[in-house]
């Protein structure tokens, strides 16, 4: 008999405990809703498959332009910034692949 | 089995519940409409292109809300000041139910169970718009605004209130005055 009550009185606090939590979360919901909506930030449009801006993407048939890395290397004729000043004749009729390929050929 | 005052409590707080969150969604949009301001619709919610603008949308919407609560909470003190079933006039009550709006009378119990929750609603809303002011999100009126209402509102429900506790008083003063008649005789 005694456990019997004591039985319905933990149902009760336990029923009754849910109720609160239900009601607490009925009432915060409006609250939370508040948080709906916000400001788009610079550069979030941006998203997905993204590199960091000084990595460059290697496909196929391409080769790496690790400039910097071979900047003493390279001839000084052809860091000239005017391209008819270029004393090579040769070189204007090279396709870029090619004349990748000559400067780092020492390599 | 469940306790009888929790699940009125519940029951009343589920139609403000849904009320404001109703109301701040539209709200977000129609004043955005209303205002000229961009804004997307995605996983991240309602994004608006401006900061200025998030401002003043995210101010109007809150302002929606607060005013809702507080046309909300008006309705329930004009019940509970003129159609408490405790101190409802008797002509008042005539007409009701010859108009069949016997449905206005209300008992204590279910006044104050709805007064109790709004008033919880806009107490959250207060605090909740004074930290967005305070960061800047909301304007600064909308709080002040929200105060204003808050503190009214609450003054009118413990008015009421305190009327109630007058006539329980009052009730047995009655009983009392009886008694000393009867020990006249």
């Amino acid at each position: 008999m005694k456990n019997n009550l004591e039985n319905n009185k933990f149902v009760k606090l336990t029923l009754d405990s849910l109720l609160v939590v239900f009601l607490v979360s009925v009432i915060i919901l409006p609250v939370s809703s508040l948080g709906i909506g916000g400001v788009e930030k610079p550069g979030s449009e941006v998203s997905g498959d993204v590199l960091p801006s000084s990595t460059i993407r290697v496909e196929e048939g391409v080769v790496p332009l690790e400039i910097d890395r071979y900047m003493d290397e390279i001839p000084a004729g052809l860091l000239t910034d005017t391209p008819e000043t270029t004393s090579s004749s040769t070189s204007s009729n090279l396709t870029d692949q090619e004349l990748l390929e000559d400067m780092f050929a020492g390599n | 089995m469940f306790s009888r005052i929790l699940i009125k409590l519940i029951d009343q707080s589920i139609v403000p519940a849904i009320m404001l969150v109703t109301a701040r969604i539209i709200s977000l949009v129609l004043v955005a409409r209303y205002f000229g301001i961009e804004y997307t619709v995605g996983s991240q919610g309602i994004v608006y292109s401006d900061a200025g603008g998030y401002v003043l949308v995210n101010s109007y919407s809150v302002f929606i809300m607060v005013v809702l609560l507080s046309v909300g909470i008006m309705y329930i003190l004009l019940k509970a000041l003129l159609f408490h079933e405790t101190h409802i006039a008797p002509h008042l009550t005539a007409r009701l139910f010859s108009l069949k709006l016997s449905s206005v009378i209300q008992n204590s119990f279910d006044l104050y169970s709805q007064g109790s929750i709004w008033l919880s609603y806009l107490y959250l809303i207060l605090l909740t718009s004074g930290v967005m002011a305070y960061y800047g999100l909301i304007y600064t009126w909308v709080f002040y605004v929200s105060l204003i209402l808050t503190i009214l509102t609450s003054v009118l429900f413990v008015f009421d209130v305190e009327n109630e506790l007058d006539l329980h008083k009052g009730s047995t003063t009655d009983k009392t005055e009886e008694f000393i008649l009867e020990f006249k005789e």
